[in-house]
């Protein structure tokens, strides 16, 4: 408890310690929000090449000065970023700006495991900063003194900016209306690369002031920007005061946690957002939302057609190769059966992770980044229940208690983020699902007890009737395939049309009679339904369930796969499971570097689509 | 009697600035009332919180003798008060008809589509999607989108806008039969011929104040409202 005033002074210090560092992060990422509209997934990664940079420049050069060219550098590589990787997206729509910027994060990820290696660089001390000084009877490092008065010195640093400088008003006014900032003859293309070199070296500068007391490490990068986007959201979209009171918010709340129940420690930072987003959805410091208006000309989706005959017979026939896939398998040569069974089984629960996204995004115009949420838990869901089901009564009523315990609990996670995001959409939805899917992500790997940490659950293959591949992969498929004809008869039906309409028009879904809330937690539970069964059948293809399964890269696996297929329709969420993880399985057995190639492969994917985009008529208008 | 609509002193105002001005108005059945005013006058401001789309800050609104300050608009499209946009908010995804099937269904009081279609002149339409059609059909779509909640009262925003002079006639045509079927219209309108033509009654807001409200011939005589419009000040007199 903090009873004296020593454990008071200290949790002040400390709150004050994390909240600044959490304002270098943010602060760069939420002036680049407002003026370019464009979330820099890649912000953590910047940091964390601000942090090795400084590693190497510390060969050569004393701290300071090290810190100052580490800090230009990354400033140096935004302003490159931005010239030719951002600028061509600022009229995508916003699942590719996103997935953009998170194939930056590969690319950078293994750039730097190329350069510094796997290994934490713990950085040297900084001999003038180092030893600890006595407060109050205790002693506290002089290096997180140091840290508190460098925020601090940034924080007033940006309000004499903001304030000030004629830079500065024009990075507020082009938060508030870029396009009139234009039209007045600002030239909005430099002061969108200046803001974005501004906020790079902002996060370079929180990434090098981490080396002297932390190491420097390959993780830092997701790490960094999951604080962050929970600060940006809770202080507001754009808004850097917003920034700097939710950074110290959370620094103290921590701290003060910490000395109170330190296994909450992990949690508060959503409890936070989600207080926030509950009483505040515009943040502390945003502009409260103009009224829901439609998604922008290049987001708007296609009619929904009824398969043609041709269609039909098609997929009649993929239908009919795949249900006798088990015969001709064996016929091929080399016997690749055991192997072909489990990739196609693999494939299938890929396709019904990527239909729980179809519904959510393509036909619900609900961009999340956290769908891995549901599908571990779903996969934990089944992990925990068949192994103590089995003791009790045939395998088969294990397994499908397993697999409707999945369903159900994916589902209630679907409930939960979707109430948590009721009144969001687009970029803050992404956000914020992105968050509570890291959180429980981190919540897989620390309950060690529950879910057997990074050691994972084994021994879960089905056994009895479905230990046979063929047995398992034809449930399999007729899961998969009973529940896309389910998903698109839906889309036709009322569920599915009145969720077409607030994708299409949320302020005309309103006005029809339609309560947006109603449909939104509807929709994130089936989605959440489907991906905890995709999840599910995952475990018993593997065997076993780990937290990968509920990481940020699968989350992105899915958006990829939609990406590849189109978003819009059921064949498109298999078709890209199958393109995706065809060319997947492929790539990391060939090279380490597989992450870089992915993320390239994704730039090439969104560039083309882009340009293909750009030659339709119904973009004349811009 | 119990009137459709009656907003009590309702008030609006950013940050300081106050936008309305305690402002009252009533609406009967059967009532085409024209709000009208210049640029920046309060009518969008105004429009906002009879939809529901703003909460209201002061006084008390009211549909059929049921305070709706409180209610979001879904609510109001379900108590039957119906609403145009200004820029056409459509489903755009989908095609004519089941855009105003789903419209229909979603207020769950039961218009019938093809009736719909036939009264604004879309039937022969109903197969395109709707985000190839011209302004006008757009316009047309967004008041059947407005009207498949069967309303008893119509907010139209600027319901004609951007219209050829003959598509406008047929629009008020069928405004005023409609009003003549019971159901109550208040409407914001730029052309003055038309809302002179084709409202009972007029509102006028200048500069965030109901200065005058009544007749058509009452309000055209109005020295107020005549100031208002030609720009001339109470300094300039």
């Amino acid at each position: 408890m903090i009873d004296t005033l020593q454990t008071l002074l200290f949790v002040l210090l400390n709150g004050f310690v994390s909240g600044g560092v959490l304002f270098l992060i943010a602060s760069g990422l939420t002036l680049i929000f407002g003026v370019s509209r464009v979330v820099n997934f890649a912000h953590g990664s910047l940091a964390m090449v601000g942090a090795f940079l400084t590693y190497t420049l510390l060969a050569y050069l004393p701290y300071p000065l090290a810190i100052l060219a580490a800090v230009l550098s990354v400033a140096l590589l935004g302003a490159g970023i931005e010239r030719s990787l951002i600028r061509p997206l600022y009229r995508a729509p916003e699942l590719l700006q996103l997935l953009a910027t998170f194939a930056l994060v590969l690319i950078i990820q293994d750039a730097a495991l190329a350069i510094w290696g796997p290994e934490d660089l713990l950085g040297p001390r900084w001999p003038s900063l180092s030893g600890s000084v006595t407060l109050l009877e205790r002693r506290y490092p002089v290096y997180n003194l140091f840290l508190i008065v460098a925020a601090a010195g940034v924080a007033i640093g940006l309000h004499w900016l903001m304030g000030r400088t004629r830079f500065g008003i024009l990075i507020r006014a082009a938060t508030l209306d870029a396009p009139m900032l234009a039209a007045l003859g600002v030239r909005e293309d430099r002061l969108r690369t200046a803001v974005f070199a501004l906020g790079a070296g902002l996060a370079g500068l929180g990434g090098a002031l981490l080396l002297p007391r932390d190491a420097a490490h390959l993780g830092l990068d997701l790490t960094l920007v999951v604080d962050a986007f929970v600060v940006v959201v809770v202080g507001g979209l754009g808004s850097v005061g917003g920034a700097f009171r939710a950074a110290l918010l959370i620094g103290l709340v921590q701290s003060a946690a910490l000395v109170i129940w330190p296994k909450s420690s992990l949690v508060l930072p959503f409890l936070i957002m989600a207080l926030t987003l509950w009483l505040r959805p515009q943040g502390l410091g945003g502009k409260p939302p103009p009224p829901p208006g439609p998604p922008p000309l290049a987001e708007r989706a296609p009619p929904l057609r009824p398969w043609s005959v041709r269609q039909k017979q098609a997929l009649a026939l993929a239908g009919i190769a795949l249900a006798t896939a088990p015969l001709w398998l064996s016929l091929l040569p080399g016997s690749p059966r055991a192997y072909g069974l489990l990739l196609l089984t693999e494939f299938l629960c890929l396709g019904l992770f990527a239909v729980s996204l179809h519904w959510l995004i393509g036909v619900g115009g609900l961009v999340t980044f956290g769908q891995a949420a549901f599908f571990g838990l779903g996969a934990y869901a089944l992990a925990l229940v068949v192994p103590s089901a089995r003791a009790g009564m045939p395998e088969e009523m294990a397994l499908a208690l397993g697999l409707l315990n999945a369903v159900l609990i994916g589902g209630l996670g679907g409930l939960g983020v979707g109430a948590l995001s009721l009144r969001l959409s687009g970029v803050s939805l992404a956000m914020v699902s992105l968050a509570v899917a890291q959180g429980l992500w981190s919540l897989a790997i620390q309950a060690k007890g529950l879910t057997g940490g990074d050691d994972g659950l084994l021994g879960l293959s089905p056994k009895g009737f479905f230990a046979d591949r063929a047995a398992f992969f034809l449930l399999v498929l007729v899961l998969s395939v009973s529940i896309a004809v389910f998903v698109r008869r839906l889309s036709f039906a009322p569920t599915g049309a009145f969720l077409r309409a607030l994708r299409d028009h949320p302020g005309r879904a309103a006005a029809s009679g339609l309560s947006l809330t109603g449909i939104k937690l509807r929709a994130f539970a089936l989605s959440g339904a489907i991906a905890g069964l995709a999840g599910g059948l995952t475990v018993l293809t593997r065997g076993s369930a780990f937290p990968q399964l509920a990481s940020l890269g699968q989350s992105v696996d899915g958006l990829v796969m939609l990406v590849l297929g189109g978003q819009f329709s059921v064949i498109g969420a298999f078709g890209g499971a199958a393109l995706f993880h065809a060319l997947h399985s492929e790539l990391i057995r060939s090279t380490p570097y597989w992450r870089a190639i992915l993320g390239l492969a994704l730039l090439a994917l969104i560039f083309a689509r882009l340009g293909f985009r750009a030659r339709r008529p119904a973009w004349f208008g811009r | 009697m119990v009137w459709a609509l009656e907003a009590e002193r309702i008030t609006a105002s950013y940050g300081d600035r106050i936008i309305l001005h305690p402002l009252t108005l009533r609406l009967a059945a059967h009532e085409r009332v024209a709000v009208i005013g210049p640029n920046g006058a309060g009518k969008s401001t105004l429009f906002a919180r009879l939809c529901g789309q703003v909460p209201i800050a002061g006084g008390d609104l009211q549909y059929f003798g049921e305070s709706v300050a409180d209610l979001s608009p879904n609510l109001l499209a379900r108590l039957g008060v119906g609403r145009s946009f200004q820029v056409p908010a459509l489903f755009d995804s989908m095609r004519v008809r089941e855009a105003v099937t789903v419209a229909a269904r979603a207020a769950r009081r039961g218009a019938d589509p093809e009736a719909l279609l036939a009264q604004v002149a879309l039937a022969d339409r109903a197969e395109v999607p709707a985000q190839v059609l011209d302004h006008g059909d757009r316009k047309r779509l967004d008041l059947a989108l407005a009207l498949a909640v069967s309303p008893r009262l119509l907010l139209l925003d600027e319901p004609t806008a951007g219209m050829a002079t003959a598509e406008r006639a047929a629009l008020y045509r069928l405004i005023s039969r409609l009003a003549a079927g019971g159901i109550a219209v208040l409407f914001t309108e730029h052309d003055m011929d038309a809302v002179f033509a084709h409202a009972d009654r007029i509102a006028v807001l200048h500069q965030g104040r109901l200065i005058a409200q009544g007749a058509p011939e009452a309000i055209r005589a109005n020295p107020e409202v005549q100031a208002a419009y030609l720009g001339v000040t109470d300094a300039d007199r």
